[in-house]
This record gives C-alpha cells, structure tokens and sequence, in this order.
C-alpha cells in the first residue's frame, strides 16, 4: 500500500506543470447597480489558465454585448480587469474610444488580454472584470476611475472632435480628393511610422555597464502649449535612458493639475523614436515653475541586430490638464511640424476613420463623418 | 634585568631552595646588587628574630627551634606549590602562533600580485579593457544574479520586473522569464508610460471599434 502510494506520487511529480492547462473559473462581471450600461452578454471563449513558473497565466477572453442605459450617448468605456491586485501583470484594462452609442443602444466590447497570478494564490478564483469610467458626449463621467479614465476618455475625445473638424474642413475646402489624399497619407503614416521595442524598468537604476552620460533636452515649441519647457536632462548609458529631470512653467492663467511630456530619442544614424512618455500630476500655479522627475529607467533592445546608440533627446508637452478639468492638446498645425509628423502615432480618431476609407470607401467615410 | 619574586628570594635567603633553585638564584644574586641587598636584609632579619626569641622571657622553655622552623618552610613550600597549581588551572593555555603558515601564504599571497600585475601590464590595452569589462560582467551577472535571487526569495522587488514593449507584444519579464501579455499585429500602437504601462492600440476587425488593452504595474 505505501509503496503503490509512493508510485502515485511519483507519477504526479513526474508530470511536468507547465504542460498542464485549467479551465478558469469564468471571470465575474460586476457593474454598479446605478451603472450607464448593462450587460446583456457574454461569451468567454477559450478562457484558461497555465502555470508558468511560480506563476499562473491567466488567458482571459471575452466577447461582451453592452447597452446605454443612460439618456446620453456614450463616446469611450474603460472595463478594469483584476486577475490579482498586487502582481505586476496582475492587472489590464480594455478601452474603446470614439463611440457613438445612443441611449438604450447595444454595443460590443472585446476583451482579450493575458494576466499573471502567483502560483500560490488559489485557482478557480474568478478574473474580476469591474468598470472603470464611461464618458459621455457631454464630457460628463461616470465610474470610480481608479486608472485615471476620466483623463484618458477626455483626452481622446478631444482628439477625436479636433480630427473629424479637421477632416470634414478638408472635405468642405478641397472635396472627396482632398479628403482621399489625407486618408492616404494618414494611412502611408501609420505603416511608415518607426517602431522601437523598449523596455520600463521602474526606479532610475543602471542594469548596463556603460559609462553614463547626462543628455540635455531638446524642447520642440508649441506655440499654443500653455507650459513652456525650460530645460531638462537624462541620464543615459549605452542603450537605456533613465531619470528624466525637466524643468517647466504655466505660462497660462489657469492652474495646471496634469501634464504629459512626449519623449522622442535620436540614435547615431539619425533616426528618431517616441520613446514614450513622462506623466506628471502637480498642482502648477500660473506663472509657477515645477520640476517634474520620471523614475524609471527605458531600455532599448537592440534595433535590427544593432544596438541603440541614443545621441540627443527632444521633448515636447503633449498634453495638458488644467484644474478645472479642461484640457489641452497640440493642434494640427502643431501636430504638422515634421518631427512631430514622423514619430506621433495619429489619434485614435484619425485611425477609425482611416480604417472605415480601406475598407469601406470614401462613401462610408463621408456618411461617418455627417454622422456628428 | 627580571628579578625573582620576592618569596623566591626568601626562600633563597633562608637556605630553602631546591639545589638547582639555589644555583640560578645564586647566579642571579652575584649578579644583582638590588637581591644581593634584599637577602642580606632578610638574613639579618631572621637573626635579629632569633636573637629576640631567645631574650624574650615568653616563649616555653626548650623550644625547638629547627623544628619550628622546619614546620614553616614546609607550611611555605605547600603555599607555594598550590598557588602554582591555582594559577595553572585558571591560566588560559597559550597556543603557540604558527608562524609558518601565516609565512607560507603570505608568500604565496605576494607572488600572486606581482604576477597579476606583470600580467596587466603586459596585457595590450585593448584586452585588458575586454578583460576588465569581462570581470564586472562577471561580478554583476552572477553574483548579482545570486543576489537577486535572495532578495527574491524574502519579498519580490517591484524595481526587478520589467514590462516589455516590442512591435509583437507586451511581456511582463522577472527573474529572466517573459510571459507574452498582449500579443498584437502588425499595425497596432504601442506605447508605453514611465508610470508603469504598457498599451496596445488597434482597431478592431470586426466591430471597426478602437480598442487600447493596457497591462498594468501592481502600485498604479
């Protein structure tokens, strides 16, 4: 009897865990009873769950079909899924923006992503798929907004209506063939626009053996931007740039709570990259000066076999949250100034519309844009 | 000069002493004005002693002197021989330094620098910057690595885990392993927030919808 025992376990530890593959427990949807949107659907696929190492991989797929049960349209929702809290990797969000979705109309919102759990807490514990915020076409928000949805939805919106003014400008201006050459070239921007893999380590730590060099900040002016970037430097070493220090001032008449600071990277050959960005919440007083510090290290992996040799560094305020809620974004005509135009991704906007011309024409394009 | 101790030399003094005593503290008195002067002091002393004994109307009458005396140089000899055995016990041993092995690896320790040095110095620059840099890869990698994993092993560190951005995915990296979070197509945004995100944006085939699916550090 225990020598058959002793087998069995043998067997079992023989077994090897990553090849071993559970069905996760469905993941637990839970709106607010006061909730903008109802669920209706749902449908969660292939979802499973695998240990890999001292972690679970959590597979988390799910086809939801929502409705507006609010007497607004809905123009962006943020669903908030939890596998655990305190993981890295633990948690992801899903967002869709530019929607048109009117009062008691249904919607879809997809959801694939792939969390972690340690191996140690419990399996069949249930993903939590919560929401986060919804914004409507009043600007007004609903949710608890832990992952600063407000912000988000609202910068993209904002987005959004600046581009569809734009585009339906162009059309009222130049025609269909304006419109189409815009489209083109939005679409020949997306495909051309440099990509670079890179890597967020979190404190401003070296993991490279490079002798270290501090870069000053090159500042591309906006002339419209209400915070002028003084001066800013970060400390780079071989492939990795990390503690970006940058100094800068309202120069508007309104307090600022928010900024965001694109960071573009010039390599030895000349190339240049949207590295990423440099949040900063401050309360910035008009006329007030503030240094903002970012404390993470960006690593480069090597670019077509070839290591990442960063020579210079060019910022540029991207957005700008005032206290009162309001925001601000570069214009077009900003967005125009060809360094901008080679690295900045175009709105999500600019994207749909982009996508709606490929596929669908320029008829479908035009019915969109006389949507609203 | 080391003088005997003082019982020592009254032992000397009153013809107490073993025959090889007597013969080095002999030696040491003919030499030495300061215990010659003290066991001349002693020894009249006691003849003073005996000469008051004998005036003195007191004491009994017949005394034996050379008993009495014989009874105290022994009382002495076994006072002594047990503060030796006392002051044996409690003495801690003494071990003996061995000086040869120190010596050996000393030496061995100094050729072992005039050879790395002669080394060095005949290295051409070149390698010995490869070399240089190959010891602190060395030093950081492995034992880095073991102290990274004794670190890990009493509470993960947030600062060791990165989040990954690549044009096919988003991975989350810690202890050298990387599991894929998002993996995307070809035309999809990436980017990434020194806050501690990473998104992808795509827009949806079949709904036509933008979507962002982000993953997130677990402080954010």
């Amino acid at each position: 009897m225990r020598s058959s025992s002793a087998l069995f376990a043998s067997v079992l530890f023989l077994i090897p865990c990553n090849g071993v593959v559970f069905a996760a427990a469905l993941p637990r949807i839970d709106l607010p009873p006061d909730s903008p949107v109802v669920l209706l659907s749902a449908n969660y696929g292939e979802s499973n769950e695998m240990p890999r190492g001292s972690a679970m991989l959590l597979d988390v797929h799910a086809a939801l079909s929502l409705r507006n049960s609010s007497q607004r349209k809905i123009r962006g929702i943020t669903l908030l899924v939890t596998a655990q809290a305190v993981t890295p990797g633990g948690k992801g969000s899903v967002t869709v923006t530019s929607l048109d979705v009117g009062p008691q109309e249904t919607f879809p919102v997809r959801i694939d992503l792939r969390l972690l759990r340690p191996l140690q807490a419990s399996s069949g514990v249930p993903v939590e798929i919560s929401l986060d915020g919804v914004l409507f076409d009043d600007l007004s928000f609903y949710g608890p907004d832990k992952l600063s949805s407000r912000r988000t939805l609202t910068l993209s919106e904002w987005e959004a209506r600046r581009d569809r003014r734009y585009f339906k400008s162009v059309l009222a201006s130049s025609g269909q063939d304006g419109l189409r050459q815009e489209m083109l070239e939005s679409l020949t921007h997306q495909a051309d626009r440099p990509s670079l893999d890179v890597e967020v380590v979190r404190g401003a730590r070296a993991t490279n053996f490079e002798p270290e060099k501090q870069v000053q900040f090159a500042f591309l002016s906006l002339p419209d931007s209400p915070v002028e970037p003084m001066g800013g430097m970060a400390r780079i070493a071989g492939d990795e740039a990390r503690a970006p220090r940058l100094e800068v001032k309202n120069r508007s008449d309104r307090a600022i709570r928010y900024l965001e600071v694109g960071w573009i990277l010039h390599d030895r050959s000349g190339r240049e990259f949207l590295a990423g960005s440099v949040p900063a919440e401050l309360n910035l007083a008009p006329g007030q000066k503030r240094q903002i510090l970012g404390d993470a290290t960006l690593k480069f992996p090597k670019l077509g076999g070839q290591p990442l040799g960063i020579e210079g560094m060019t910022g540029f305020v991207s957005s700008v949250e005032f206290a009162d809620g309001t925001l601000w974004i570069p214009t077009r005509a900003d967005l125009d100034a060809p360094q901008l135009q080679r690295v900045v991704a175009p709105s999500d906007e600019e994207q749909r519309l982009a996508q709606i011309y490929r596929k669908k024409g320029m008829k479908a394009l035009i019915v969109e844009l006389n949507k609203f | 000069m080391k003088h005997p101790a003082q019982a020592q030399i009254a032992l000397f003094a009153g013809g107490d002493l073993g025959r090889w005593e007597r013969w080095r503290m002999a030696r040491h008195v003919a030499h030495c004005a300061e215990c010659r002067q003290e066991v001349r002091a002693l020894r009249d002393s006691a003849i003073d002693l005996r000469q008051l004994g004998s005036a003195v109307a007191e004491f009994p009458n017949g005394l034996n002197w050379n008993r009495l005396a014989d009874e105290m140089t022994g009382n002495i000899r076994v006072g002594l021989a047990a503060g030796e055995a006392i002051a044996l016990f409690d003495k801690p041993l003494r071990m003996r330094p061995r000086l040869l092995g120190w010596n050996a690896a000393l030496v061995v320790l100094g050729a072992a620098v005039i050879f790395g040095v002669a080394f060095w110095t005949s290295l051409p620059p070149q390698q010995a910057e490869h070399l240089l840099a190959s010891l602190q890869r060395i030093r950081i990698e492995r034992i880095g690595v073991f102290l990274h994993s004794a670190s890990a092993a009493a509470g993960a560190d947030p600062e060791d885990v990165i989040l990954e951005a690549s044009s096919s995915s988003i991975q989350v990296r810690e202890n050298g392993r990387a599991m894929s979070l998002i993996p995307h197509s070809d035309g999809a945004t990436v980017s990434v927030s020194m806050h501690g995100s990473a998104g992808v944006r795509f827009v949806d085939a079949d709904t036509g919808q933008v979507t962002t699916n982000k993953v997130y550090y677990a402080e954010q």
